[in-house]
């Protein structure tokens, strides 16, 4: 017969009591443990909604930029590469033209340049359309010259030899229809295309072969501008096409985007950006004020669950030291020592202690696993599950076995150090 | 072996300090059983437990084997109680969650002994306990759990036996089977000292003293 003996006797005798202590003891650490789970799924399940949310911004991102490259291709070119020299409104309002070498376009295509997908040298000039003394704006396309692949779709139908293609107030005014045969200059073209309105000078542009518009301006193997397309359409391309094309061509040839459209299509695209980023933001925001809530519980909840536990387990540890005064008269009486008795009451909280946090580790980390995390809205990641940690279990044993043994304390003092003879008078 | 000397104790009560043993001097020597008789409240209980070195005197001494018990450490008085002194109380005192067995041998907690297990089977034996070895104390009669009592007392080979109302919730008969015992603890060469306020409980002592108010008189006693 042994101390321990008589600590597990007496527990398996009065187990109603100990019961109780046990079950306030894994209430709290289980409290304790669950709030730890509860934290850490909701870490997990905010991370994973960040993560969704910021796969969503991509994908969104990604969709947009494809609408965006599909408007910009029906769009037709979007840049113009003009010589030294030559400003926009010159070349429109036919003032000044400045000619460079039809050689460019290939150059910059045999260089693979990785901003522009399409090239089309265009030699363009007013002109008056001799045979019906009117002005018009001639513009001799060659076809694309294609940079990435050779079968790669042309942007715009290219002009085929002795074809053309007019633009929407010349046909309209001069009733021309497609297939008709027109003269320019003494040559003659049949009309292959009738270009839509588009409220600018193409509506009074004549499309023709670059080579007719070479011989009919006396222009041959120059021209006025490459058309290109930009299509990459992410960001702010127009300075990388310029540094690219400069680093190709020289510093003299300009380049512009069309910057209506471009700018249209970018402010869109920002604030498109911008949207999908303050959701994200505001997404993060929320689940760090959800979790800052969920600590401040868990810092008020934790220390309150756990002073009425001890409250609850120094009464049971009086009223099992007052029961058993007798016993500890008895045992004072048959030589046990003070330091055993103390021994006696302090190893059945122990065990209390070792049992509860036990069960309390096993309860709080089963109820951070099943505790509903709030509504998860639709598309919304599932509440992630929470790996059992270790150190956990530790804890909780260490803090059950603090939490059963303070409180046990006094009571187990007064049992070792009354007067055993007061003891069993008591009794 | 067991020398009272002048033992004097008081206790405070709430309107007047009691004097429960007034200049009480015994002397007990191996293989006496003294019987002190007295009425209840005379201060028997408190002279038996100021002998058994639970209840430090105000005044006087007690001496065992020639050695004051309170003037050793605490520790030291323990181990002197468990390997010296046995207890028999009126009311057993019996640990509620063992088995008449295992009472036996919380005996032995405070000193350990190889045979213990063997030693317990023995007293329960000879006290006719045999068969109840594993009831708890809830299971047994009062004159079982007396005789566990006893049998835990004597399990240690103590001195000294002290003895508290023994026999005051016992019938008859097993009265006589725990006052027998007792007389032939004494009659191997132990000290026996019995406190009662029974007369027929001191017929088996080699001596009977009598107290009233706390001390020792001659003829009846009286509160």
């Amino acid at each position: 017969m042994n101390i321990i003996a008589l600590i597990v006797r007496e527990i398996r005798y009065r187990r109603l009591s100990f019961a109780l202590g046990l079950v306030s003891v894994a209430v709290a650490t289980g409290t304790a443990v669950g709030m730890l789970a509860l934290l850490e799924r909701h870490e997990a399940r905010a991370e994973a909604l960040a993560e969704s949310a910021r796969r969503s911004v991509e994908q969104m991102m990604r969709r947009l930029e494809d609408d965006f490259r599909k408007i910009t291709l029906r769009m037709g070119f979007n840049m113009a590469i003009l010589p030294a020299g030559q400003t926009l409104e010159g070349l429109l309002s036919g003032e000044r033209y400045e000619y460079m070498p039809e050689e460019y376009a290939r150059t910059l295509a045999q260089r693979k340049i990785a901003t522009l997908n399409h090239l089309m040298p265009v030699l363009q000039q007013r002109i008056v359309w001799p045979e019906h003394n009117r002005p018009i704006f001639l513009i001799g396309a060659s076809e694309e010259v294609y940079i990435q692949r050779a079968d790669q779709k042309p942007l715009q139908e290219p002009i085929a030899p002795g074809t053309c293609a007019v633009g929407y107030v010349l046909w309209r005014d001069l009733k021309i229809r497609k297939g008709d045969v027109i003269t320019f200059s003494g040559r003659k073209f049949t009309v292959a295309a009738l270009r839509p309105g588009r409220g600018g000078t193409d509506d009074i542009a004549l499309w023709i072969p670059l080579a007719d518009a070479q011989a009919i301006l006396n222009k041959p193997g120059q021209i006025t501008a490459i058309l290109g397309l930009e299509c990459q359409c992410s960001g702010d391309r127009v300075a990388a096409v310029r540094r690219e094309i400069a680093s190709i061509l020289g510093e003299g040839i300009q380049v512009l985007e069309f910057t209506t459209l471009a700018e249209a299509r970018a402010e869109s695209r920002r604030r498109a950006a911008q949207a999908a980023e303050e959701a994200v933001r505001h997404q993060r925001e929320h689940q760090q004020r959800l979790g800052a809530q969920r600590r401040a519980l868990a810092g008020t909840l934790v220390p309150v669950v756990f002073a009425a536990c001890a409250v609850w387990i120094g009464f049971l540890a009086f009223a099992n030291v007052r029961d058993r005064a007798g016993e500890t008269g008895i045992l004072r009486a048959l030589g046990v020592t003070s330091a055993q008795i103390l021994g006696l009451f302090l190893g059945r909280a122990l065990v209390m202690g070792a049992l509860g946090g036990l069960a309390g580790c096993a309860l709080g980390w089963g109820a951070g696993c099943v505790w509903p995390d709030g509504a998860t809205g639709a598309g919304e990641p599932a509440a992630a599950a929470v790996s059992f940690r270790p150190l956990w279990l530790v804890w909780s044993l260490l803090s059950a076995m603090v939490l059963t043994v303070l409180p046990s304390w006094p009571p187990a003092m007064l049992a070792a150090w009354r007067d055993p003879a007061g003891l069993l008078r008591e009794d | 072996m067991l020398q009272l000397r002048d033992i004097t104790k008081t206790f405070r009560g709430p309107r007047k300090t009691v004097r429960a043993v007034d200049g009480v001097s015994i002397n007990v020597g191996a293989g006496e059983f003294v019987a002190i008789r007295g009425p209840s409240g005379c201060g028997k209980s408190t002279l038996l437990l100021t002998a058994g070195a639970l209840l430090a005197p105000d005044a006087g001494s007690v001496l065992l084997d020639g050695r004051d018990v309170y003037a050793l450490s605490p520790e030291a008085r323990a181990a002197l109680r468990a390997r010296s002194i046995g207890f028999v109380f009126q009311r057993f005192h019996l640990l509620p969650y063992l088995s008449a067995r295992e009472n036996v041998l919380a005996a032995s907690i405070a000193a350990p002994a190889p045979d213990a297990g063997s030693r317990a089977d023995e007293l329960l034996r000879q006290l006719g306990l045999e068969d109840r070895a594993d009831h708890l104390p809830a299971q047994l009669s009062t004159g079982e759990r007396q005789r566990v009592a006893l049998a835990r007392a004597l399990l240690n080979n103590p001195r000294l036996l002290l003895a508290d109302e023994p026999t005051g919730n016992l019938d008859p008969e097993n009265g006589q089977i725990v006052l027998k015992a007792l007389a032939d603890f004494a009659a191997r060469s132990g000290a026996v000292l019995l406190v009662t306020h029974d007369p027929a409980a001191t017929t088996l002592a080699t001596r009977v003293l009598s107290m009233s108010a706390g001390r020792l008189v001659n003829g009846a006693p009286s509160c």
